[in-house]
């Protein structure tokens, strides 16, 4: 509250210091004319104002209110659009100065603020709105909030995790437990291995100050594509792929260049932990990694420890479901005494690998219990080998390759597992190919069992189950309860590269749908899984500068800057900076109320189908409802993009000098133009020439043509709209209001006659919904532009502080746990909003003995412990205790409310034993 | 020689590591200043303290499951311990990555 106070008090001194400055150059009467944003802009030249539509050559886009256009264009000034009341143009600063002089001339206004092109999968989750202030207006961008991520590092050089001063750094810490050479630095505090960078030590190396002193790389650069999908700021472009949670903290833990270790994730939420209490801010943790050995019933090491983590308010971890849904990794069948059942792999034939160990499979079999089952395995060549229940057997002198059975029941699940590895030993028996068979029997009872093929590569090739499916292939940690699991769809199906090439993927354009690959629930106990669905194909997010990008030029989309990757792992990054936006603005949600506002949120449609269901969960991602049901859980925000017409394109149109292009648009609901889609047709297409703008705007209806303008215009540079896919066009300020059943339309349109700009026209048309201007006549086109207009609506929300009882939050006092206690129990509870707390116990007689919270905190879950002493830390004596707390809310500034009917006082009983 | 009691609590890897002593890559190792190798392993036990007494390092504690950096010495004592129910090498997990097979 200090800092924004202080920030406030600077930017006003900082404007009066300016107008002051302007003042004494302008008439007071031209200058009330002015918008305050072309005051700003006038008194200082070369300020860069992101609240002002300006174009490369320092020409500002502007609305000026006048009957008389005439007298500017006889004064020079050129007129882009002209209307009763106003005109549009683009001015320079002297030319706003000299039509601010004209009589005739009522006001001028900036245009729209020139947006960032933003790509299409965070819009498409509704980041983009919260980032412009469609909630609260207020801008949720994710500050207050750390994001790690854990993965194969992060170019931290890369301009999209810097601040606005380049020198300044976003990453709080890089810790890289990969490197093992001591004089690089020193492991993180209470590690013994790795190396950890300071924020300090990488904007020394920013600003020149230090050189090579950080030796962490990312040279797979997965990592840093994840890192700025949730977090990046879009710096290097225009902001135009910007991250979810662009003003998030940020640390990164490079754990592996392809691979990690389980021990190594689990310290890094030791890690996550630590800095989360070290900087006082929630956290989100990202793991876009997994694999599919392990119970598949969250209770691996990492799946339990994941559970451990979030237990504590302000911290979350979303993990990728995985990307085995194409591989027929999952078999599951009966064995009973009568009928042993036996599991067939295929191992194809294959030129092995040179060394030893490099070519295996494993094959890992999973009971619901610890039933008695053994397990026989027969290679190609009939070579038998039989595993006894609890045992470890190997065989290594087989010719067929070393066979290693480990029939055993699992400490953390108490369920049976039968491993079955088989390798190369000796390099001259990799294992054979052709058909082997594990035949599991038992001698009493009857019982299911699950199997997956855990991992494989015999010669770079892949081993494969007979009769395989694609059921429970969720893998480990995304099984975990705990975590948040994400699926992956398809939001973009075409992406340019740097050199012009466009690329797809092949067959029809999948857009909107599940991604292929993208793995499918339960998990192994019939628990959902995946939670929720997000953007994971065709991501175009940052390239880290260490990846050798020979042979990579299908995916460089801008070079040295930014490149196209699929997976799950880019799906879990959109949620885990969703999960940031929502920690930012409530830094005391748990881990399962930020999964129950995702999932409780998430959108159906014709391709998720009924939800929940084990391809999408709970739906595909909306942030922006989330983050609404945040504060009001009675909010509906609803996206809709309205499409008339066939899914695919025709040929093309194109756009040039003083031509409009309108298409009509018939919202289902009342609510507000938030944004348009324009689909572009391919580079080899020439698309856009010239360097001027789109201008995009909103008109109603008259008897069929575009009537009156509603709201102002938004403007898009055409250097940045991109060929061949849908290009998000938002507008910031949401004011367009649209009314359900009525006819309006979007209209576009160039500012600078000599540029061209071609869109493609709907496969099918209907409804005759697209009309050319052609400077004096508007004419019904055949087809219909593709060009889709969003509307959102909205219902149940307040003002903040409103809606008291609709919260997110509620009074809760939970009983303490354990409970009986000997060392340290743990008291839970719950307060709506901000306000005096008061946690104090009390002995059997009503005497106080310990006062454990007595301070302002902000609404969210907290969790208290007592170790069972008194207040001067007397060991107290076995017995009953009470614990109570009393809560008065307060304004937001701290100042204790007088509504007595908002006071809470809860008791809950207690049993210390010694 | 280990008893089947304690082979139960190990995995294939740490039972070979217990009963030959070698490492044969299968573990993430490091050396300690004394210049001893420790292995990194989770060990599920209800018991921190009792695995910390046996002189192992432990990085991480999540309830149950406890990162430790044991010596093969540190691992034979935790191995007796009655409040550790297993020791594991930790799994290799991967990217979620697709690489896409189907450009046109």
């Amino acid at each position: 509250m200090k800092l924004l106070v202080r920030n406030i008090w600077t930017l006003v001194f900082m404007l009066s210091v300016h107008m002051t400055l302007f003042c004494s150059e302008v008439p007071h009467k031209q200058l009330s004319k002015l918008h305050p944003f072309l005051r700003s802009a006038i008194g200082k030249p070369n300020q860069s104002l992101h609240k002002l539509a300006q174009n490369i050559s320092t020409r500002y886009n502007v609305i000026i209110y006048t009957k008389n256009a005439g007298e500017l264009n006889s004064s020079g000034i050129r007129i882009n659009s002209k209307y009763s009341e106003f005109v549009t143009a683009q001015l320079t600063k002297e030319q706003i100065l000299q039509v601010s002089d004209m009589e005739s001339v009522r006001y001028i206004t900036p245009g729209k603020k020139m947006l960032p092109q933003i790509d299409v999968s965070v819009p498409e989750t509704g980041a983009s709105l919260l980032h412009s202030g469609f909630i609260n207006n207020t801008s949720y961008k994710g500050n207050g909030a750390i994001v790690l991520i854990y993965d194969t590092g992060i170019d931290w050089k890369h301009l999209d995790f810097r601040k606005s001063d380049t020198t300044k750094s976003r990453i709080l810490c890089i810790w890289d437990q990969t490197d093992t050479i001591a004089t690089h630095g020193n492991p993180p505090a209470g590690f013994t291995y790795g190396v950890e960078y300071s924020q300090l030590q990488i904007e020394n190396e920013l600003s020149g100050l230090s050189n090579n002193t950080i030796h962490e790389e990312d040279i797979n650069g997965h990592g840093t594509h994840v890192a700025s999908t949730a977090t990046g700021n879009g710096l290097s472009n225009n902001q135009k792929y910007i991250g979810m949670a662009p003003e998030a903290d940020i640390i990164a833990v490079k754990g592996g260049d392809y691979s990690f270790d389980e021990t190594n994730m689990i310290d890094c939420l030791t890690y996550a932990q630590n800095k989360a209490a070290e900087y006082g801010k929630p956290i989100v943790v990202n793991w876009s990694i997994g694999g599919q050995d392990g119970a598949h019933d969250g209770t691996s090491p990492s799946e339990l420890a994941i559970d451990e983590f979030v237990r504590t308010p302000g911290r979350a971890v979303c993990v990728s479901a995985g990307n085995d849904a194409i591989h027929l990794l999952h078999f599951n069948g009966i064995i009973s005494p009568s009928s042993p059942d036996t599991i067939q792999i295929n191992v194809p034939i294959y030129l092995p690998n040179k060394d030893t160990e490099d070519d295996y499979f494993y094959i890992s079999i999973w009971l619901p219990d610890s039933q008695a089952v053994t397990a026989t395995v027969k290679s190609p060549s009939n070579i038998t080998f039989t595993s006894p229940i609890n045992t470890d057997t190997i065989c290594s002198n087989s010719s067929d390759g070393t066979i290693e059975v480990w029939n055993h029941v699992s400490a953390t699940n108490s369920h049976r597992e039968i491993a079955v590895y088989v390798f190369d030993s000796t390099a001259q028996h990799p294992p054979r190919s052709g058909k082997w068979t594990v035949t599991l029997s038992m001698t009493s009872g009857s019982v299911q069992y699950d199997c997956w093929l855990a991992d494989s590569d015999v010669g770079g090739s892949g081993v494969s189950l007979v009769n395989g499916n694609n059921n429970k292939t969720v893998g480990t940690p995304a099984t975990s309860r705990g975590a948040i699991t994400v699926a992956s769809y398809a939001t973009k199906w075409y992406w340019p590269t740097s050199s012009g090439v466009m690329q797809s993927y092949g067959g029809t354009d999948q857009t909107q749908n599940i991604s292929y690959y993208s793995s499918i629930g339960p998990a192994a106990d019939g628990r959902q899984k995946p939670d929720v669905a997000a953007p994971g194909q065709a991501i175009i997010a940052a390239l880290s500068r260490n990846v050798d990008t020979t042979n990579k030029w299908r995916d460089i989309v801008i070079t040295d800057k930014y490149q196209r990757m699929q997976g799950t792992s880019m799906a879990a990054p959109h949620c885990t900076g969703a999960s940031a936006l929502l920690l930012g603005a409530h830094p005391n949600l748990t881990a399962e109320q930020i999964k129950s506002l995702l999932t409780s949120t998430a959108n159906s449609d014709s391709y998720t189908a009924n939800v929940p269901n084990y391809y999408w969960g709970y739906g595909k991602l909306d942030i922006l409802e989330a983050m609404a049901k945040s504060f009001w859980n009675t909010a509906n925000v609803t996206r809709n993009v309205l499409s008339y017409d066939g899914s695919g394109s025709n040929n093309i149109v194109t756009l040039s000098g003083s031509e409009k292009y309108a298409v009509r648009f018939t919202p289902t609901t009342n609510g507000k133009v938030t944004g348009i889609q324009i689909n572009l047709p391919p580079q080899i297409s020439n698309p856009i020439i010239g360097d001027g703008v789109l201008i995009c705007e909103i008109f109603s209806n008259n008897n069929g043509n575009p009537g009156s303008k509603i709201d102002n215009s938004v403007s898009r540079n055409l250097a940045l709209l991109s060929p061949t896919t849908n290009n998000y066009i938002q507008w910031t300020d949401t004011s367009a209001k649209v009314i359900s059943e009525e006819d309006f339309f979007v209209v576009i349109s160039v500012n600078n006659p000599s540029d061209t700009i071609k869109i493609l026209n709907e496969d099918i048309s209907s409804g005759n919904r697209t009309m050319l201007f052609d400077g004096s006549n508007w004419s019904t086109q055949t087809y219909n532009l593709r060009i889709r207009s969003i509307i959102t609506s909205t219902s149940g929300l307040a003002s903040i502080g409103q809606s008291f009882e609709n919260r997110l939050f509620t009074f809760q006092l939970n009983q303490n746990f354990p409970n009986p206690f000997n060392i340290s129990t743990t008291i839970e509870y719950q307060i709506p909003y901000k306000g005096m707390t008061n946690l104090k116990v009390f002995d059997l007689l009503g005497r106080q003995v310990k006062t454990l919270i007595d301070v302002v905190q902000d609404g969210g879950t907290y969790r208290v412990q007592w170790d069972g002493k008194s207040e001067d830390g007397v060991v107290l004596s076995s017995g009953v205790y009470y614990y109570q707390i009393e809560y008065l809310p307060t304004d937001f500034s701290g100042t204790l409310a007088n509504h007595k009917s908002t006071f809470f006082k809860k008791s809950g009983r207690m049993v210390l034993l010694k | 020689m280990l008893s089947e009691t304690e082979k139960a609590k190990l995995d294939p890897p740490l039972i070979r590591l217990l009963t030959n002593g070698d490492n044969v890559g299968e573990f993430d190792s490091s050396k300690r200043s004394d210049g001893s190798t420790t292995y990194t392993v989770v060990i599920i036990a209800s018991q921190e303290d009792e695995v910390r007494a046996t002189g192992a390092t432990i990085s991480s504690i999540f309830g149950s499951v406890i990162v430790a950096h044991a010596t093969i010495d540190e691992l034979r004592k935790i191995l007796l311990l009655k409040s550790v129910r297993a020791i594991q090498t930790g799994s290799q997990k991967i990217i979620q990555r697709k690489k896409p097979k189907e450009l046109q």
